[in-house]
């Protein structure tokens, strides 16, 4: 199965990688432990796409499948349904061999420190190092540099019974990122630090993601402090991928939501969901969006830009940040009441039937204010809703 | 690609707790003296089964056809050794009497009888090569005089000194000068008579004539430039079928094959020589086995980075070979007090040189890498997976 030919439900804007250079690819993956009357499986049809760069907090409860996510795409584990690519590699059918070839382009941070008790915290993280050969004066220098960086300079002849356990996590940090890795995969990596040892580890891998290495940084954490460096939130439950959320995106489209007269006192928890539904569309100075009289099947919210609104051709008002328009004919019964011409670019988030009824379903104070609006005029409760995605 | 570069990650775990690594290396040392005293106590024995055929002064000897080792004496007539004078290729011809079974020589000390081998020629025939025998042979010409080896054990004899005057035989018999060959399992002592005062002890092997006598060694001289074993076969083919001929060196051969094989001292020997094996491999196992599980989730972490199998196999095999060297040498030394040790107390030529010290060696090392590669298995259950767990 190639990448090219599959089908994702990665459609929507919050789940799409934050550029085109996509590194993990993943595509109905599906994994269980054991076989036949013993057979568990954990992970179900999981879609996730990560672009180069990106800081990705995985969040869920135990049990969710996030670790068995983790090493599938770490590839300490062979697949066993589904289609999964890191870097450029594919997986699914990757070899033993192979996956120790690409873990050598991945820095890994576990729980626990597992660093060699006979070795010095210098000799421990030239263990990695070695992956990468060169002279023993590079290795050195590379393996001091980032010790260094991470506070330990008066340490690096230590051994791990000489160090703290923050020190000790320090050191495995500096083993996982000192070959400049093109993926990092973290778990709970700021668990037993402190809050400065804990900035200056979220400072550097930030930093990482966003210098010449573009190295994407994939974190299963509950530490609140990641939560603000992270581009994407992926939240599991129950082996499935229930949120997927670039965070800027979905910042935008929240803000927006927030604007709209309708939705205005819904809470964020509400909006974000919403927004967690809505993909984007981006239109040019003159295009029509929508045409009155016509069926709709989807509600839009002006992220940017201007369009003008007519009813029974003549000018009606400007759609400006905030405001919407549009409509779920088959829902409200009622055609679209007015057409909108984009009048300079445009960014429209899109609210599409189904994700509409899905809302309306899962949230009864969006269904509150859909029925509210159903109860007002009939004559204007197109256009009222039409506002009101 | 080396693990670690440069990194002696073998070294560093072995060493890491000092107390463990002297235990270690004692069970090794162990198992190595233990194969040391046992190849030792079997090449000493069968060194000292052939310490007086190595001392003749010939290249071909003439045997009895029945003779399956010297301890157990046949005879055959003097004539053969006369005969074999005129074949071709024989300078001189000489017989040598041998009495293991009922020679006795009563304790001057004690009054008590204790059996003696005893050989007897004619001492200007020097048929022995030993020093001393040939510089005192006017010594023990004279009747009823005997030289006495004086590495036979004093508490079965008594110290043997020239001028002390007991009996061989039950006829009175004077020790006129000492000598050193060294005891065996089948004799405690040796004496070297004439081969007058052999007929006269033992009169048995006496005839009616000088050609009747029952001789046990024909020893063959050979002319300068000879073959001997073209004098062996021109004998094998002159003298009727009771006599053998045989070089010197397959004589030498036959007497060790036999302690070695038949008897079956070697074989007994060896078996201790396996045990010990087995014990240090059983050591070094658990040495190695308890320090991989103790370090199996560091181990798993350098496969997650990328370290293949084989690498971490080289570090546990690394491991072997250090403990197999270490305990060696401590082995060495121990055994070479031990060997001083058991010289002195029983008289058998027994030290580290002359006991394959490279072939103890080489087992040593064999069967620490043995034992390192069954128990490096062990780091295949090392799975990087379980430390996302």
């Amino acid at each position: 199965m190639s990448s090219g030919t599959l089908s994702t439900s990665l459609d929507r804007a919050v789940n799409r990688p934050a550029s085109t250079d996509v590194v993990i690819r993943a595509v109905a993956v599906n994994y269980a432990y054991g076989e036949g009357d013993t057979r568990t499986q954990v992970l179900f049809d999981n879609h996730l796409e990560i672009s180069r760069g990106e800081v990705v907090i995985m969040t869920g409860p135990s049990g969710s499948g996030k670790s068995t996510l983790l090493t599938l795409i770490g590839a300490l584990r062979s697949m066993q349904e589904g289609y999964l690519e890191v870097l450029g590699r594919n997986l699914s059918r990757a070899d033993e061999p192979a996956r120790v070839e690409i873990r050598k382009e991945i820095g890994f941070i576990f729980q626990q420190h597992n660093l060699f008790t006979s070795l010095s915290a210098l000799e421990n993280v030239r263990m990695a190092t070695a992956l990468r050969p060169a002279s023993v004066e590079e290795m050195n220098r590379r393996a001091v540099a980032m010790l260094t960086r991470l506070g330990l300079a008066d340490r690096i002849g230590h051994r791990p019974s000489e160090l703290s356990g923050g020190q000790k996590q320090r050191v495995a940090i500096a083993r996982a990122l000192v070959n400049s890795p093109s993926l990092v995969l973290a778990d709970e990596p700021t668990a037993s630090l402190d809050a400065a040892s804990s900035q200056v580890v979220l400072d550097l891998l930030r930093e990482l993601a966003d210098g010449p290495t573009r190295t994407t940084i994939l974190l299963v954490t509950h530490d609140q402090r990641v939560i603000d460096k992270a581009d994407r939130i992926v939240n599991m439950v129950g082996g499935r991928i229930v949120t997927n959320s670039l965070t800027r995106v979905a910042v935008r489209i929240v803000r927006a939501l927030s604007a709209v007269e309708a939705l205005s006192g819904m809470g964020e928890a509400t909006l974000s969901r919403l927004a967690n539904s809505m993909t984007v569309e981006h239109h040019r100075p003159g295009g029509t969006i929508v045409r009155q009289g016509d069926e709709g099947d989807r509600f839009y919210v002006v992220g940017s830009g201007v369009a003008d609104a007519y009813r029974d051709g003549q000018f009606s008002e400007e759609k400006l940040f905030g405001e919407g328009f549009g409509m779920i004919s088959s829902y409200f019964k009622s055609p679209i009441p007015e057409t909108v011409t984009a009048r300079t670019e445009m960014e429209l988030y899109v609210l599409a039937k189904d994700d509409f009824m899905r809302a309306l379903a899962a949230d009864q104070s969006f269904e509150g204010r859909i029925r509210a609006l159903l109860a007002g005029s009939a004559a204007g409760a197109g256009a009222q809703a039409a506002e009101a995605p | 690609m080396r693990l670690g570069g440069k990194i002696p990650l073998a070294w560093k775990n072995l060493t890491e707790h000092k107390l463990r690594l002297v235990a270690s290396v004692a069970g090794i040392a162990f198992a190595t003296t233990l194969m040391f005293m046992e190849n030792g106590f079997r090449k000493s024995i069968l060194d000292s089964m052939v310490n007086i055929i190595e001392r003749i002064d010939g290249q071909v000897v003439l045997v009895s056809r029945t003779l399956y080792t010297l301890s157990v004496p046949f005879s055959f007539p003097m004539e053969r050794v006369v005969q074999a004078r005129g074949v071709e290729g024989v300078a001189w011809s000489g017989p040598m009497y041998t009495v293991t079974r009922s020679s006795y020589w009563r304790n001057p000390e004690t009054g008590d009888e204790e059996r003696i081998c005893v050989v007897g020629y004619a001492p200007e025939d020097d048929l022995l090569d030993v020093p001393e025998l040939k510089a005192g042979r006017h010594l023990w010409s004279r009747p009823n005089t005997a030289m006495a080896d004086d590495r036979s054990r004093v508490e079965r004899f008594g110290a043997f000194e020239p001028g002390q005057v007991s009996e061989l035989a039950g006829k009175r018999f004077e020790v006129v000068g000492t000598f050193s060959l060294g005891i065996n399992v089948q004799t405690n002592g040796n004496l070297v008579v004439s081969d007058r005062n052999m007929m006269s002890a033992f009169p048995e092997l006496d005839g009616p004539s000088l050609m009747d006598r029952k001789a046990h060694v024909g020893v063959i001289r050979t002319e300068p430039g000879a073959d001997p074993r073209r004098v062996r076969d021109a004998l094998a083919e002159a003298l009727p079928p009771d006599v053998r001929a045989l070089t010197l060196d397959e004589f030498i051969a036959r007497e060790r094959d036999f302690w070695d094989k038949v008897a079956p001292i070697g074989t007994v020997f060896y078996i201790g020589v396996v045990m010990g094996m087995i014990v240090g491999s059983v050591i070094c196992y658990q040495v190695l086995y308890s320090d991989i599980s103790d370090r199996l989730p560091q181990f798993a972490t350098l496969k997650a980075m990328g370290h293949s199998n084989l690498a971490l196999y080289r570090v546990v095999l690394g491991q072997a070979l250090y403990l197999a060297l270490i305990g060696y040498a401590a082995g060495l030394i121990v055994s070479h007090f031990l060997f001083q040790w058991v010289h002195r107390m029983t008289g058998l030529p027994m030290d580290v040189a002359r006991n394959n010290p490279y072939a103890i060696l080489l087992l040593t090392v064999l069967m620490c890498l043995g034992a390192g590669a069954y128990a490096a298995r062990r780091l295949i259950s090392a799975d990087p997976a379980q430390l996302f767990a």
